[in-house]
């Protein structure tokens, strides 16, 4: 999808960037020594930057991309919405240089895949109750 | 999307859960801001979500999904949570239970008299302009001002029987300054929530109202006075009725507050669950919670839960009446939910809150109120507020505020206080103003972890306190 909106985008603004917002999350609400509610999301969107040059400065606009919507009309939408933006003074570009960030391994346990979640949720119940 | 809420509600039903609501939401939206009459912001965006919530065993769970609304995908993520929560039951002492709900089937649209077009940023542009332009002068320091819309459609189902169908269109302007005058300075923020088109935004008059305030702060600002130490007796006007009464009312009046839900998040309340019926206010005191006001920040006709919503009375002639309640704090509380579940987005859980929330107007006109005081304080409006966990001691630093010496106003005030612990506050009403002097502002109110804002509206009449000790 990344590219796809790469290739719609491209041509048409003189600098994007585009940034995919994807996963799975969970939450565990607990009050009263009880679990009041287990929450499970499952995204997918991706939020959208352009920018165009427009006299001496550049017109901007933000969109986020739903996948379940037409991608093509949505980044459509948006060109239109920024060219009829008046110049953002606070926009000064962007910078172009790719950066790249090591993968942190140390501080990460492996383990805690694998924990029992509920046996630990039981234990911390049961103490504060003593 | 009838389709997909049917297809996750059979599922939830051959899954054997006991109860479930599935709702999918599509909002279109776009917005603008200025900082320092610079554009410094703007979006147009939109988005598809589906939410299903059920209840199995004695646990709650949901699922929230916007990536993928294929059978396949949602089949698999809700029979995951299913048995993840089948997992987890065993945990739980006490069940999760809700009250009996109406069975309710409701279509309902509000409509735009003069209709927002997402895409016409022009139609933003020009609203904000006569704005700006009044914040040009020397007199102002600093601005940020931002204008957003959002047309929300939802359609909601349960496992009962319930089908409701919402398109409402809001619209959100807030601002914020810093203006200077005779070596000081003054904060001024306010928040303009309506539900409706472009005639609600012009029906404010922001060019005006916000010129007159940067007027009348810098002129304060070169006259006012501090006050001395003493008990004096204030008349405030609705917006600082609103504030207190949506802080110090409001949100200790939320059942799962009351229960300790909210505890760890939102915070806690002083009142009790056997506390009804309790004296917290004098006589004159009537507060009401209505979402079925239209056009403004808190309406709903059915809440999250499906249930018809009703003006709530949370305080009868001084008395508690009235908690806000969702279907599980009514079973709790042994009584029907009042419609009170609310979302600020798809994605997170129903949870109770407040919609448009004022003191009942009385008969007296402010005029009449500041008579009747020989030495007060009228507090028209607010620049900050703080109050505690529980919701309970309270404080204003005012804004436009002057002296009042028998029954006449006199010189402006510097930023007085309105320090007083919630039953003070609301037993030392000796007044209230008339409808001319009644007003609703409105805000964003938070709560919940991930945070919900949801749009209210707080105010009432002008009211007048008695006995009022400022250090």
């Amino acid at each position: 999808m990344i590219q796809e909106i790469r290739k719609i985008i491209e041509g048409n603004v003189d600098h994007y960037v585009i940034t995919r917002n994807n996963g799975t999350s969970n939450q565990s609400k607990i009050a009263n020594n009880n679990i009041v509610i287990n929450k499970n999301w499952n995204q997918d969107s991706y939020d959208v930057f352009i920018a165009m040059k427009s006299g001496n400065g550049y017109k901007v606009g933000n969109t986020d991309i739903n996948i379940n919507n037409d991608v093509k009309s949505q980044i459509k939408n948006l060109i239109n919405f920024t060219k009829n933006n008046p110049v953002n003074e606070n926009y000064l570009g962007i910078y172009n240089e790719n950066k790249k960030f090591k993968e942190i391994k140390s501080i990460y346990d492996p383990d805690v895949k694998n924990i029992n979640l509920s046996s630990i949720l039981r234990d911390v119940f049961d103490l504060s109750l003593q | 999307m009838d389709d997909l809420l049917k297809f996750s509600i059979n599922l939830c039903n051959e899954l054997g859960v006991e109860w479930a609501e599935a709702r999918f939401v599509e909002s279109n939206g776009s917005g603008i801001s200025y900082e320092n009459n610079v554009l410094s912001n703007n979006f147009i965006g939109s988005d598809k979500s589906l939410y299903v919530r059920f209840k199995i065993g004695n646990s709650m769970s949901s699922v929230f999904i916007n990536s993928d609304f294929s059978n396949q995908f949602i089949n698999k993520k809700i029979k995951d949570q299913v048995r993840l929560v089948k997992s987890v039951n065993s945990i739980n002492r006490n069940d999760i239970e809700l009250a009996e709900g109406e069975v309710n089937k409701k279509n309902y649209t509000v409509k735009q008299k003069t209709k927002i077009n997402f895409s016409d940023i022009d139609s933003y542009i020009n609203r904000l302009k006569p704005i700006i332009s009044n914040l040009k002068g020397d007199n102002v320091l600093n601005s940020n001002i931002s204008l957003s819309t959002n047309l929300i459609k939802k359609s909601y189902m349960n496992t009962e029987g319930t089908s409701i169908n919402s398109t409402i269109p809001y619209i959100d302007f807030f601002y914020f300054l810093t203006c200077k005058s005779n070596s000081k300075t003054a904060q001024r923020m306010n928040f303009y929530n309506g539900v409706g088109g472009w005639d609600i935004f012009d029906n404010w008059k922001l060019d005006k109202v916000i010129s007159g305030e940067v007027d009348t702060i810098t002129t304060n600002l070169k006259t006012a006075k501090k006050v001395k130490s003493g008990v004096y007796d204030y008349v405030i006007g609705s917006e600082v009725a609103g504030i207190m009464v949506h802080e110090s009312v409001g949100h200790p009046y939320e059942a799962d507050r009351i229960l300790g839900r909210e505890s760890a998040q939102a915070g806690e309340s002083f009142i009790k669950k056997d506390m009804m019926g309790q004296r917290v206010g004098s006589d004159y005191v009537t507060i009401y919670d209505d979402p079925t006001i239209e056009n403004v920040a808190g309406y709903y006709l059915y809440d999250e839960e499906g249930q018809k919503a009703r003006n709530r009375v949370l305080v009868k002639d001084g008395l508690i009446n009235e908690f806000y309640h969702d279907r599980q704090t009514a079973k709790q509380f042994g009584v029907k939910s009042n419609a009170s579940a609310r979302i600020d987005n798809n994605s997170n859980e129903p949870l109770i809150r407040m919609s448009n929330t004022f003191v009942k107007p009385g008969k007296a006109s402010e005029s009449s109120l500041i008579k009747d005081v020989k030495k007060g304080i009228y507090m028209k409006n607010f620049m900050e507020w703080n109050i505690d966990d529980k919701r309970y001691n309270f404080k204003a630093k005012g804004s436009e505020a002057y002296l009042i010496e028998n029954g006449e106003i006199k010189h402006p005030l510097l930023f007085p206080d309105l320090e007083v612990d919630t039953l003070k506050l609301w037993t030392s009403v000796d007044g209230v103003g008339n409808k001319a002097s009644y007003g609703l502002t409105s805000a964003t109110c938070g709560k919940g972890q991930p945070m919900q804002g949801v749009p209210v509206s707080m105010g009432g009449p002008s009211l007048l306190l008695r006995g009022i000790k400022h250090r």
